[in-house]
């Protein structure tokens, strides 16, 4: 199974034959090759570096902002750049740090534990990924001009609207986000497909890992919640360029619909950076504790119902705005109610660990650390969720502590222990243990210094993003402490990184199954060959690689053939071998299209139609596309 | 004239305790002529604030903008739902996170793990410990919910119906407040006075985007949006200066954006506004009567108003500015060398200000601030005498 069985290639289509305007190349290790692939795995990859790179900017807008809170009355740079670091700062975190990390594992890890050769539209893949990538540029390409945006991540108009704004980073902020949507919702679709039709077959939807599942709610969460931000993003673009009154207030615009149509994708958002993150969990604890996962069917349906209730809360971001009170009532009570559902998850991961052999391994370090630090941000956000409070916590630093805990203690912590966890599939090399763990501790303990002072900050009156604070107001030595803590998590983050380069080339080989893990990555070798599994898997039961290893746990009583019965139908690649596609400029050429009309919206609009045109003929050459590509055969078989 | 009054309180403030303050809220709420008295319900509620906070002074903050030092009837009704998500939350998790260490130090496997270690015990779950722990969860967010929903429709209960509402308009400003009381015809900037005791309404709105008014010992704060009627009702228990601060980030200069409330007795709260109505002193010291002049010749007059002259009203209200304990929107002391720092420099103490646009030049003025009235009259250029002579004037403005 581990050893790389022998194989020859056949090209196609015959020679002679049409290729279309660009031929899909064949190159298999080029740069070329990264530029169009269409891979799954390759694009995983370089969401993850991506997002691995931005990492280290908004990483570093923290540390801005944190020095320059780190004592009173500091001045070192000025108000506007601050503003200017805290959104940057947010907008990187969440939309180009979080989501394409989640990302990278949906892409690497789904197909390959559903038993797939790929995503069901590979191209339009590739597409998201350049997307995302121009959007990210796109969004930061105001440090370069000197006028990052500075309205908020969440962008308030009318304090985003050309009379209070004038310069060009609300239109970068604007633009970057519309082309960063057009790349979440691509890729949420896609998923949502793949993980619907290209299932192995006995992979039934309740056989499916929670981590595919999450990613499927997740999917639907993008694709619902963006439409909303799109809308929002295209009024307030039209106020800035062309003087319609959507929020404009002499006009009699109202900004409170902003702020609707802002929530009402900005909760759903939480939701699709923390729901991955609580799926790999969901990976990590029953593979450790050498368990199934408690509840399996309660912990899905769990994550069904965070992900429904999303859109029934956005309003208790808004618990200030003079909603009224039956409105305030309403929504504290939606919002309360998604306690439940996630307390039931946290219940089942606990009781995941009952009984079980625990082997306290980097991942699980990870996961144990999610678990008590996510509860944390669960009890703050309780706490809120309670209006009347609400209106004293609101835009305090309090708030702040809240988020931090839900998303570094939850979403990060959850992704960084799937890097770990899958770092020896994805690359075929393990990671330092004692180096993971010195990074951990030291991202535990530079967090909780951080953040959890936060807590006591807002209960003293903070609020947030204020450029600078008077002496005197009790919050002096806090503010120092969560600096000291913030450069912790610097070194921490710079560690695991540091392990992580040199692991990539020098870390001991991995194997196939290092952690004596349950779902099917682990059944195929490491790093997992360009066509994932030589014979698509016949799906048993839950946990199908486990259940193989341990054939004693297997339900006999389903009335499935057996994978050998199996033999003809499900051989996964008939006599001519597994047909592999060629890659693709198109989706490139597309993307790259909307990039221009982005990047052109700003500094020239007329130039935008060029950028169009791009596009629709890139996507219209690519829908034309041959097929290409080559077919895969196994010496041992032919 | 707040200035001695200030000091006393301050004193007193730090030697009472929570359950003083409470006492004294059930006292001013019997005394306050015509106002429904709270119920019998709120009162203990309010007790137990009192005894639970006691019970809570670990928090130990103390601070001018504490939300858990509340010296009101809102603040207090909102920080005690606050303790019982508080204590339900540490409660929870402290029970599950004994659970996590107990099965970490339970279950931990000693040895190494190989495929062929015998498995433990492979169970997929248990639907009646799930059943019971949904509804045990539901019960406790139930715990929860009912004071947060209290708490919700409590400031409500507060409203004063009788004849005699004081109601308070406030505008707010890139990076100011603006206080008026339409029947005592009073206006002011950044300071405002309320007789202790009394239900006031706070009516909000803004001059241009999105601020939010927020005293935090007093109550929780209410977003003041454009196009939109917002209110809200504070009542201070005893005598004090509470901060206030703009928590909704409205732009450059958001942090320095700060106002004071001071509560003060009835009859003072009456002197207080008969003064504020009235127009400002003469001037007799010549150097003041030089700021005076240059006052009008250096255009301040086009946006700041000195009654009873004419003024414009775009800048905050300067006829009794000597009686504020603050400037630049509670930013600095109301000292002679703070005004002259903030006439020399405003940029330095407050970013993106009108006033530094106006004064130097030093940078392209945006569009829409040449559109504010009298931009082409500007000639405000000051010299050190120039400043000098606009701080004694501004001083003398008791």
């Amino acid at each position: 199974m581990s050893s790389q069985p022998k194989m020859h290639i056949h090209p196609v289509p015959e020679k002679g034959a049409y290729e279309g305007i660009l031929r899909r190349p064949l190159e298999q290790n080029s740069i070329l090759s990264w530029i169009t692939t269409i891979d799954h795995k390759r694009i995983g990859i370089l969401y993850g570096v991506t997002a691995l790179i931005y990492f280290i900017v908004g990483g570093c807008e923290a540390l801005a902002i944190r020095t320059q809170l780190a004592f009173p009355e500091q001045r070192l740079y000025s108000a506007e750049l601050y503003n200017q670091l805290f959104t940057m700062h947010g907008t990187t975190m969440i939309f180009l740090v979080v989501m394409p990390l989640s990302v990278a594992f949906f892409n690497f890890i789904v197909p390959l534990q559903i038993g797939a050769r790929d995503v069901a539209f590979p191209r339009l893949n590739a597409f998201s990924y350049w997307m995302f990538l121009f959007g990210s540029l796109l969004v930061n390409f105001g440090w370069f001009t000197g006028e990052a945006p500075n309205g908020g991540w969440f962008g308030y108009a009318p304090n985003t609207l050309a009379p209070y704004n004038p310069g060009l980073g609300i239109d970068f902020w604007i633009l970057g986000l519309q082309v960063l949507g057009v790349s979440s919702v691509a890729g949420a679709l896609n998923f949502g497909a793949t993980i619907i039709n290209m299932r192995a077959p006995g992979m039934s939807m309740w056989r499916l890992p929670v981590f595919t599942w999450m990613t499927l709610v997740t999917s639907f969460l993008l694709f619902m919640a963006f439409p909303s931000i799109t809308i929002a993003l295209v009024e307030l673009l039209f106020d800035r360029y062309v003087g319609t009154n959507f929020f404009a207030v002499a006009k009699g615009g109202l900004p409170i619909v902003w702020q609707h149509l802002f929530w009402v994708f900005g909760h759903p958002e939480v939701y699709i950076l923390i729901l991955p993150a609580m799926g790999v969990v969901s990976e990590i604890l029953p593979v450790f504790s050498r368990r199934p996962l408690f509840g399996y069917p309660l912990v899905v349906a769990s994550g069904m119902a965070i992900g429904f209730m999303g859109f029934t809360v956005w309003a208790h971001h808004m618990f200030t705005t003079g909603l009224g009170n039956v409105a305030n009532a309403a929504f504290a009570v939606t919002t309360m109610a998604i306690a439940v559902p996630t307390g039931v998850k946290i219940f089942n991961w606990v009781l995941t660990l009952w009984g079980g052999q625990i082997r306290l391994r980097p991942p699980m370090m990870y996961a144990m650390g999610f678990l008590t630090m996510f509860m944390i941000g669960g009890f703050s956000g309780l706490m809120h969720a309670n209006p009347s409070h609400d209106a004293q916590q609101q835009d305090t630093y309090f708030i702040v502590a809240h988020f931090h805990y839900v998303l570094i203690g939850g979403a990060l912590m959850g992704l960084f222990g799937g890097m770990s966890f899958w770092f020896p599939k994805i690359t075929g090399r393990l990671m330092t243990e004692s180096t993971t763990y010195i990074s951990f501790w030291l991202l535990f303990a530079g967090f909780n210094l951080t953040f959890f002072p936060m807590h006591w900050l807002g209960l003293n009156g903070m609020p947030r993003r204020i450029y600078t604070y008077a002496e005197g107001m009790g919050w002096d030595h806090l503010n120092l402490l969560c600096t000291i803590g913030a450069f912790l998590m610097a070194v921490s983050v710079a560690v695991f990184y540091f392990d992580m380069i040199k692991s990539m080339f020098y870390g001991p080989i991995a194997g196939d199954d290092p952690w004596d893990a349950r779902t099917l990555e682990w059944s195929i070798p490491s790093p997992p060959p360009v066509y994932n599994f030589k014979e698509v898997p016949h799906v048993r039961d839950l946990d199908d690689w486990w259940v193989t290893k341990h054939p004693q746990l297997l339900h006999h009583d389903h009335d499935e053939k057996r994978p050998d019965e199996a033999h003809d139908d499900h051989h996964g690649h008939d006599d001519h071998g597994i047909h592999m596609p060629g890659n693709s400029w198109y989706p490139l050429i597309a993307a790259l299209g909307f990039g221009i009309a982005g990047f052109s919206m700003i500094f020239k609009p007329i130039v935008a139609i060029l950028g169009i045109l791009i596009a629709i003929c890139g996507i219209f050459a690519w829908s034309l596309e041959p097929i290409g590509g080559y077919y895969i055969h196994f010496e041992d078989e032919h | 004239m707040f200035e001695h009054k200030r000091l006393n309180l301050k004193n007193g403030t730090t030697s009472r305790g929570y359950v003083m303050r409470i006492r004294n809220s059930k006292r001013s709420a019997q005394r306050a002529g015509g106002e429904r008295s709270l119920s019998f319900l709120t009162a203990a509620l309010l007790c137990l604030v009192g005894i639970l906070s006691t019970g809570c002074s670990a928090w130990g903050l103390k601070g001018p903008q504490s939300i858990v030092d509340p010296d009101g009837p809102v603040a207090s009704f909102q920080y005690w739902t606050f303790l019982v998500s508080f204590y339900v939350s540490l409660l929870i998790f402290v029970c599950v996170g004994v659970l996590i260490i107990y099965c970490v130090v339970r279950f931990r496997y000693p040895g190494e793990i190989t495929p062929d270690t015998p498995l433990p015990e492979q169970s997929h779950g248990s639907t009646k410990l799930e059943v019971g722990l949904i509804i045990l969860s539901i019960a406790l967010v139930i715990v929860i919910l009912v004071p947060a929903l209290q708490g919700q429709f409590y400031q409500g209960t507060l409203q004063d119906r009788t004849e005699d509402v004081l109601v308070i308009k406030v505008t707010a400003y890139q990076w100011w407040w603006k206080f008026e009381y339409p029947k005592e015809g009073v206006v002011t900037a950044n300071e405002c006075a309320i007789p202790t005791g009394k239900a006031v309404k706070f009516e909000v709105t803004t001059n241009d985007v999105i601020h939010a008014f927020w005293v935090p010992r007093l109550g929780g704060k209410m977003d003041v949006m454009p196009n939109q009627h917002n209110w809200l009702w504070l009542r201070a228990v005893q005598n004090g200066e509470y901060y206030g601060q703009c928590t909704e980030f409205c732009g450059e200069s958001h942090a320095f954006m700060k106002f004071r409330v001071h509560a003060v007795n009835n009859d003072d709260f009456k002197a207080w506004c008969e003064h504020q109505k009235s127009d400002a002193r003469k001037v007799a010291d010549p150097v003041a009567l030089r700021g005076e002049a240059l006052f009008k010749t250096k255009n301040c007059v086009g946006c700041h108003t000195i009654r009873p002259n004419p003024g414009g009203k775009v800048a905050p209200d300067l006829t009794h500015l000597a009686s504020r304990g603050t400037i630049a929107a509670g930013v600095l002391d109301n000292t002679p060398e703070n005004l002259a720092k903030w006439l020399n420099h405003p940029g330095d103490v407050k970013p993106g200000n009108m006033m530094e646009a106006a004064f130097l030049h030093s940078e392209p003025v945006p569009e829409w601030r040449r559109a504010w009235p009298g931009w082409d009259n500007l000639n405000i250029a000051l010299n050190s005498g120039d400043i000098d002579a606009l701080v004694a004037y501004l001083r003398s403005l008791e």
